[in-house]
């Protein structure tokens, strides 16, 4: 066996240019009836009613007609104290066994689905409910429902052979646009930030495109900050995407430059502050103006003006804590997990007391 | 008088029965197994049953009268069958979903879910149509699982212990599956003092299993661990060069059966100096087999590298420019990288070749430092997705 120093060998960088990577894979689509999951996850309302679901275990989206589930129950929805303890009951189970994952309202019936995974472990099952406006809670059978898979794929691994791969990539949040449903992930091996987009009906996946920001709140031009909630929203007539970061900024981005492969340099809008964790965000209109609403983890629930939105100058300098568009903190919403719109004067959350009891709330937009 | 029956593998039962449709007594008739409680059949008297004959346990009411069969074959609503046969976990709480059907002469609660192991299930029978039915109660439960804790944790990397101040990431790897629920309760972070640091890693939650859920990565908060701005005032950096901090991992972190680990896990961590380098292949020495052996081609790095990307992000290409399949072991320290190929090494030049993916403890990748401080000096360009380095096999 001989030793050799690579400082004498010549070291290739391919520089594969991402335009020569193909720009969309024709993906692995799965169409039938009876969808099954490994973990449900994000949800999102397609315009006609198809609700897209995140199987985050298995980095898939499926989308499901949801049938006579989506027209069963009475219009609207209604606040539920103590969900998690009645939805574990509805389980056969306890609730420390219960994990309300995700909570979505349907754009016709106004009827809240939420996602929930049963148990613990491999074990795990996972369930899809509905919350009518009488407030009965109603377990949809996935048995009879229709539905189109899609995967994700996974990064490859260099040693194609290894068993051993132990990446796994989930999904953090979805948003329906144009006919395209984009994707934010995470990975357990890279800290990264990548948006993909599939297309509707499901045939393509494309290669995702890097988002890459300043995050002035850590001092540094940050690709890898994960993006981890999202809304489509229209600056200037235009299509964009404002996406709540880790640790908190708020970006926006046009959809048009989110092509597959590209380096997309978002505008970093707002630093809210660090130490924070963004969950879930809407847009509303309110007296005739329009607004953000995102909850968080440590933070509360921001209120933020779109007004500066397409003015905002970005931020590309360190900021000690805040700065950017300002916002406003409702303090009367504590513990929020998971938001909607419940309709144009209502937002529906699931909101954790200090007890540790999950609610379900409908609370006046502020 | 023997209201219930058990069948199948195992169950146990207690009974009750109630006139009239109100509870006067709280009789526990029957406490027993499957095992030794011989099947009845469907003869009467009317009695509540735990069937663990087919996969899923089911809920029967069997020794109903052909009539009462009859009326229970017509449809109804969920409302209407729960006023019939209400299965719940507790008595105040609201019935379980499931499906109703008369089948094998039986009245059958199949739940929609599998109902969990060691739990008690109250179930309550009255016959429709008759206001002077009595009301059959029992309470149900399967056996409970095991409950002696044997997961443990078997290794974290790095394996080494020593970090660098901007370490990234750490693989905790279990010896069993585990639960579905994030660790960061159970992960603990104590200075060279005891004192736990607070909030060292990112608040992500559940997202960070592997498939199998052995392994677990805990991202330390990258906004805690910069260079060149003042540290956060209310919190500091979550590692400081020079000190030593212990890893505390409680044993009440729960597995996949619910149970919670065997012992607790300590491990030292060491602190050195931040490493802002981006990773230089040049550095590496690669020690190839002869030719026509099956021996191992070994890499060595100067620096520990990131075990979970050892794994994937590197491999070896034939002298024909495809992946050449082998085994891998990562050496001790991750400072080793071992390939064994499925047969012996024909004599040719071959290519080691990096994915753009491969990191060391603190993220950076090669050409690529994990931290660019200044904006308008940022890489803007595409990543390599791929480092050939080249080697012979002679």
């Amino acid at each position: 066996m001989r030793s050799l120093f690579l400082r004498s060998t010549l070291v290739l960088t391919v520089a594969l240019s991402w335009s020569g990577v193909p720009s969309a894979a024709r993906a692995s689509v799965d169409n039938g009836v009876g969808p099954t999951f490994k973990s449900i996850g994000p949800l999102v309302f397609g315009p006609d009613g198809v609700l897209f679901a995140g199987d985050t275990q298995s980095a898939a989206i499926l989308a499901l007609d949801l049938g006579k589930a989506a027209t069963g129950g009475a219009a609207g929805a209604k606040a539920i104290p103590a969900f998690d303890q009645k939805v574990a009951a509805l389980l056969g189970t306890d609730v420390r066994e219960i994990t309300v994952t995700d909570l979505v309202v349907h754009p016709k019936t106004r009827n809240a689905f939420a996602s929930v995974m049963r148990g613990q472990g491999n074990n795990a099952q996972p369930a899809l409910l509905r919350i009518d406006g009488a407030g009965k809670i109603d377990v949809v059978a996935f048995g009879g429902l229709k539905y189109s898979r899609v995967e994700l794929p996974n990064a490859p691994a260099a040693n194609p052979t290894d068993q051993r791969n132990s990446r796994t990539q989930s999904i953090t949040d979805m948003a329906f646009v144009d006919g395209r449903l984009y994707v934010a992930g995470l990975s357990n091996e890279e800290f990264s930030s990548k948006l993909r987009s599939v297309s509707y009906p499901f045939s393509t996946v494309d290669n995702g495109a890097s988002v890459e920001i300043f995050h002035g709140n850590h001092g540094q031009f940050e690709t890898r900050s994960p993006v981890y909630t999202f809304v489509p929203y229209k600056v200037k007539g235009e299509t964009n995407l404002i996406a709540g970061y880790l640790c908190t900024p708020l970006v926006k981005f046009p959809v048009t430059g989110l092509k597959a492969g590209a380096k997309v340099m978002g505008t970093t809008i707002a630093e809210l502050g660090n130490r924070n964790r963004p969950l879930d965000m809407i847009v509303y209109q309110k007296d005739g103006k329009e607004f953000l609403l995102m909850s968080n983890n440590s933070r509360g629930v921001m209120k933020i003006s779109t007004e500066g939105f397409a003015t905002a100058e970005g931020i590309t300098k360190p900021v000690a804590d805040k700065a950017g568009v300002g916002y406003e903190t409702i303090t009367a919403m504590k513990g929020v997990e998971q938001l909607d719109l419940l309709d144009a004067a209502n937002t529906i959350v699931l909101a954790r007391t200090e007890a540790g009891v999950l609610n379900l709330n409908i609370v006046a937009l502020p | 008088m023997a209201d219930t029956t058990l069948e199948g593998a195992a169950g146990i039962s207690r009974t009750r029965r109630f006139t009239s449709a109100a509870p006067v007594a709280a009789l526990v008739l029957f406490l027993g197994l499957a095992a030794c409680a011989p099947d009845p059949g469907n003869d009467g008297p009317p009695r509540i049953v735990l069937n663990v004959a087919a996969e899923r346990a089911t809920i029967d009411v069997a020794g109903l009268p052909a009539d009462q069969l009859q009326v229970l074959t017509a449809e109804r609503s969920r409302d209407e069958w729960v006023a019939i046969l209400r299965v719940a976990v507790a008595a105040d709480q609201p019935p379980m979903a499931g499906d109703y059907v008369v089948s094998e002469g039986r009245l059958r609660f199949t739940p929609m879910f599998p109902l969990d192991a060691g739990r008690d299930y109250v179930v309550r029978f009255v016959a429709p149509g008759d206001l002077a039915a009595q009301a059959i109660s029992a309470s149900v439960s399967l056996p409970a699982r095991d409950t002696t804790p044997v997961t443990v944790v078997s290794q974290v990397f790095p394996s080494a212990g020593d970090v660098p101040e901007n370490q990234l990431r750490l693989y905790v790897h279990f010896s069993a599956p585990m639960g579905s629920k994030g660790g960061l309760d159970y992960i603990h972070l104590l200075d060279d003092k005891g004192a736990e640091v607070k909030d060292p890693f990112l608040p992500l939650d559940a997202e960070f299993w592997n498939d199998d859920r052995t392994r677990y990565t805990v991202f330390f908060d990258p906004g805690r661990q910069k260079r060149g701005i003042a540290p956060i005032a209310d919190l500091g950096r979550s590692l400081t060069q020079g000190k030593t901090y212990t890893l505390v991992i409680d044993a009440a972190w729960r597995d996949g059966n619910g149970l919670p680990l065997a012992q607790p896990f300590r491990r030292p961590l060491r602190v050195g100096a931040p490493d802002e380098r981006p990773l230089d292949p040049k550095t590496w020495t690669i020690m190839p087999p002869s030719a026509g052996s099956t021996n191992s081609l070994r890499v060595t790095f100067p620096e520990p590298l990131d075990h979970g990307l050892l794994l994937r992000a590197l491999g070896v290409l034939a002298p024909d420019g495809s992946p050449l399949p082998g085994d891998v072991i990562v050496g001790e320290g991750e400072l080793l990288w071992m390939f064994t190929p499925k047969g012996a090494w024909p004599a040719g030049r071959y290519s080691l070749v990096a994915f753009a993916s491969l990191e060391d403890l603190a993220g950076n990748r090669i050409g690529r430092a994990f931290e660019v401080d200044r904006f308008e000096r940022s890489d803007h360009s595409a990543e390599p997705e791929k480092t050939l380095i080249p080697f012979s096999v002679r």
